[in-house]
């Protein structure tokens, strides 16, 4: 009998380790972990349309851009390093297109277009603040109208730089396209002159496989090439993938980190606890199983999951031995012959503690947040992984006979009890709660995913010094179902910011026509039709202009009354300028499956001030995210009392329910407490905190179960060694960088440490 | 024999019709023999004409020359600007604004004022068809552009005057448009402050 256990759980064992390497051979390795903080959240369809619309820019646009700076030791940089940094730049593989940012938006075939179609694409606009800025009756506006024009054009003539726009004076003395230039360049970026700045998009976001390399390399090509032939230029560089290849490092070495120290610290333990250090093999090989079997199956599951969810996953290290401590200790506990027996005695509180644990971490699979299902799905495949290892491990390798493993764990705890120590401790946990309720505060923040960053912001802020700008500036987007609606909309954020006088904007709304313009231009072209050709060629003559050298423009503007242009050609206007706004200007005008939208970059505006409409809002990623993220905290509170009510059903299923209510009474006073002490040592909870919480609960359930369990009076020294251990892991886990790793580890250090507190005070009740 | 004076004298052909002719103007030399201060200023005033206004436009300014830094054109009336003209381009500057630099496709433009204004021969007989005509101490010195790039700016310029001293510049564009430069004293030597460089270039 014994003999084909052991066979069997050897095959046993063989067999999910060929499953486990057929399957872990099939997996893209080079794929399936990301770094990406996209992938941290729910899907794009899961959230609301503003954040839909950032998580969309950032991954497809802004994470697409390179800001590049030469900057010189010199007053001004060579005359030739612009084109031929430019000339680089193209040839490099990681770059599909370049623009010099110290020169207005490479917008030639923009502006061509524009003066192809001036009169029907910026005239309404000129007209209206023309007729804004009159002061006369109806009965003179026309001739009012046309004597600003003439006035304009006369003044336009004393400026010395009005010679770049002589040849097209006799066909647009309206001057539409110097009027929209002026409205665009009070907004173009400057920089100081010892510095060029260039802007270059990249083929794929950085988080695409390859793409970090490539660009790496290219960048070491582009810093070799201007060091070698421009010695007293220096090129830096920022963006998005800055910031990815920071991150990234700085996880991977967090990962390591904490795993190394996790594993170490655990097997330490181990070897102080044990008599006989052979038994660390075992360990060893749960652990490592276990963390494989769930990384295999987490991965074959999301197809790619995040390195925040192996960060956390690390947490196996301390509680994936528990299960093996259990079946070792209490051989010698009990006073077994062999594994097999140990089992049958304790299969109840070992199945009872894994499950409700297994089973607690598969209601986050319900979660939206991405990083909490995995590392839910990770925890609990892990731990069962834990359960089957430990077992088969057990049988495999049982010999006869009794067993004396553990040492320094038969030690007396030193509170004895009483019962004023006793009614005492019970308020503990209600003052817990109380302090709990009334001081605790929330913090939701997407960074606390992330490792804190240096390099790349002190980097960013390097890059902004060589941009002058003026004041603070901040981004908005707008919306609409059609071209007309996203014009109306940006028109009114102008509007608005125009009458609290807060900064000056730039979009599209500044030099194209919205529907009430387009409105009021055909019914003056309605109104006042061929006359206006004839008043303004008098209002020409009277200011000393000769009518007949304007004979083009004329010619065309009359073409264009005659036209019997409607709303719905402005509305087509859209279709048609849209293919010029690309690169740079792809900001100001881009459209997707749900309609149009633009940005207004708002600059001067130094405190925050929110014109946040259905339709318009800022583009502030991290406060978007983060709104996002706050909104699942109610889906994560609600999945862990789904755990929980999981957790209690499962108790009441395997025990009666009286038993079950004594049970839960341990981790419920072992919660409550340490909700308290929590509160009084930290400032706010966050999302990871409450996962935290039901992890805790879950081990001192499994502490709850086996001492409800045990045979005799002596105190089970399994749940020592696996407290220590967890203890361990988790105190290595509240010391990393990353907020939510920290988080994690001391909720549950704290609620290990007081469940183990009460535990070993219970059992001295029950002495 | 026969066989070697014909190649070698195909060689001298092929080699005079491939080498680039530099026109050699007398009128330049003398300008350069002048022994002006490579660092002046010198007033101007600016006539531009435009066949659609019955009036011409009169600017007035200062002009200033630093080796190194370019050209400095300060105009001061009707309209306060400062243009800046050195090989990287033009900058256009207005006092309590951004400095505005000019489109990629001025450099041409501005290369032929800087090539003007400091008499560089070799540039300008490259770019223009130079003409002279000299009576007495008058001089006439006309450039007529050679390819079609310079010739979307300048029709034909014009420079005038008295023995070694430049007294205008004549440049017409198409269309019945002009504009002539005047100088309305002679230049002086300027040695700037720093914060004047700053200000002027």
């Amino acid at each position: 009998m014994n003999f084909s256990l052991k066979t069997g759980s050897r095959v046993a064992i063989f067999l999910i380790l060929a499953i486990l390497s057929i399957l872990g051979l099939r997996i893209d390795w080079s794929q399936s972990i990301s770094a990406d903080v996209f992938d941290l959240l729910g899907s794009q369809q899961s959230n609301n349309r503003e954040v839909q619309k950032i998580q969309s820019l950032l991954q497809n646009q802004l994470s697409r851009e390179v800001i590049f700076v030469i900057a010189t030791t010199e007053k001004t940089p060579s005359p030739a390093v612009k084109s031929e940094f430019i000339q680089r730049i193209i040839e490099c593989p990681s770059f599909e297109s370049v623009s010099c940012l110290n020169t207005p938006p490479a917008a030639k075939e923009l502006i061509a277009f524009l003066y192809q179609h001036r009169h029907f694409i910026l005239f309404p606009k000129w007209l209206e603040r023309t007729r804004q800025s009159l002061n006369s009756s109806v009965n003179t506006e026309l001739q009012s109208v046309c004597d600003i024009a003439t006035r304009n054009l006369d003044q336009f003539l004393l400026t010395p730089e009005s010679m770049a726009y002589e040849d097209h004076l006799t066909e647009d003395p309206l001057l539409l396209i110097p009027d929209l230039l002026n409205q665009l360049g009070k907004n173009v970026t400057d920089s100081s002159g010892s510095s060029l700045l260039f802007s270059a998009k990249l083929v794929s976001p950085p988080s695409t496989p390859g793409t970090q390399v490539i660009l790496e390399q290219d960048l070491l090509e582009l810093r070799s090439w201007l060091s070698m032939y421009y010695p007293a230029h220096e090129l830096i560089d920022t963006g998005f993938h800055r910031y990815a290849s920071e991150s990234k490092d700085l996880i991977k070495g967090e990962i390591f980190r904490l795993n190394l120290i996790s594993l170490f610290v655990t097997l330490a333990i181990a070897i102080t606890l044990l008599r006989k250090p052979i038994l660390l093999l075992p360990l060893i090989f749960v652990l490592v199983l276990s963390i494989a079997g769930a990384l295999v199956t987490s991965i074959l599951y999301f197809g790619k999951i995040h390195v925040i969810a192996l960060v956390i996953g690390s947490i196996l290290t301390g509680v994936a031995v528990d299960y093996c401590f259990h079946l070792l200790l209490k051989r010698e506990e009990l006073k077994q012959e062999s594994f097999w027996e140990t089992l049958c005695m304790i299969r109840v509180p070992l199945i009872t503690s894994c499950f409700s644990t297994v089973f607690g971490f598969l209601v986050l699979l319900t979660n939206p947040v991405a990083a909490i299902q995995q590392l839910g799905l990770f925890v609990s495949v892990g731990l069962l992984f834990s359960l089957l290892f430990s077992v088969l491990i057990a049988l495999a390798f049982d010999r006869p006979g009794p067993w004396k493993l553990s040492r320094n764990l038969n030690y007396s705890f030193p509170l004895r009890r009483s019962k004023s120590l006793t009614f005492g401790l019970l308020f503990i946990p209600l003052c817990g709660i109380i302090i709990f309720c009334f001081f605790s505060s929330q913090r939701d923040d997407i960074q606390d995913l992330q490792v804190p960053l240096v390099d790349a912001p002190a980097n960013e802020v390097r890059i902004r010094s060589h941009f002058q700008k003026k004041g603070t500036q901040s981004y908005w987007i707008s919306m609409g179902d059609s071209f007309l609606e996203l014009i109306d909309h940006q028109q009114k954020l102008t509007q608005q910011i125009s009458e609290e006088g807060v900064g000056g904007i730039l979009n599209l709304a500044l030099i194209l026509p919205g529907s009430n313009e387009i409105t009021r231009f055909l019914e003056f072209r309605n109104t006042y039709g061929n006359d206006f050709i004839a008043s303004f060629a008098q209002s020409l003559e009277r200011n000393g202009f000769d009518p007949l050298a304007f004979d083009a423009f004329q010619s065309d503007f009359q073409t264009f009354l005659d036209a019997p242009y409607t709303m719905e050609d402005w509305e087509d206007l859209g279709n048609q300028i849209f293919p010029f706004f690309n690169h740079q200007l792809s900001f100001l005008l881009s459209r997707d499956n749900a309609g149009y939208w633009g940005a207004s970059r708002v600059q001067g505006v130094e405190k925050a001030i929110s014109w946040s409409t259905d339709h318009t809002f800022e583009l502030a990623p991290l406060r978007a995210l983060n709104h996002a993220f706050a909104s699942y905290r109610g889906n994560v509170t609600r999945s862990l009392w789904y755990s929980l009510g999981v957790i209690m059903m499962g108790l009441v299923l395997v025990f009666k329910p009286r038993k079950a209510g004594a049970i839960l009474l341990l981790p419920a006073f072992a919660v409550l407490t340490s909700l308290g002490l929590l509160t009084l040592f930290k400032d706010s909870f966050s999302l990871f905190n409450l996962i935290g919480l039901l992890l805790g609960t879950c081990i001192t359930l499994d502490y709850s179960v086996f001492i409800s369990q045990k045979e005799s009076a002596i105190y089970p020294i399994s749940i020592r060694a696996s407290a220590f251990t967890t203890l361990a892991s988790f105190a290595v886990l509240s010391s990393s960088k990353i907020p939510a790793v920290s988080d994690l580890g001391i909720t549950v250090f704290v609620i290990t440490f007081v469940g183990l507190f009460f535990a070993e005070y219970l059992n001295q009740e029950n002495a | 024999m026969k066989f070697m004076l014909s190649w070698i004298l195909f060689f001298f052909v092929v080699c005079s019709l491939t080498a680039e002719t530099h026109q050699s103007s007398r009128i330049i030399q003398t300008l350069k023999e002048a022994n002006l201060p490579a660092s002046m200023k010198v007033p101007f005033r600016e006539v531009r004409h435009y066949q659609l206004k019955k009036t011409d436009t009169l600017f007035t300014g200062v002009m200033r020359i630093l080796p190194g830094r370019g050209i400095s054109i300060e105009y001061q009336e009707p309209s306060e600007r400062i243009f800046v003209l050195s090989p990287t381009g033009l900058i256009i500057r207005t006092e309590g604004k951004l400095d505005k630099q000019a489109p990629e496709e001025a450099i041409s433009m501005v290369k032929v004022f800087l090539d003007l204004l400091t008499l560089n021969e070799e540039a300008l007989s490259g770019n223009f068809l130079l003409s002279e005509k000299i009576e007495e101490t008058h001089w006439m010195l006309t450039l007529f552009p050679k390819n079609n790039e310079l010739k979307r700016f300048f029709q034909v310029i014009d420079l005038e005057g008295v023995d070694s001293v430049l007294q205008s510049i004549y440049i017409k564009n198409g269309r019945s448009r002009w504009k002539k430069i005047t100088f309305t004293a002679a230049p002086v030597e300027w040695i700037p402050t720093d914060s004047a460089i700053s200000h002027y270039f």
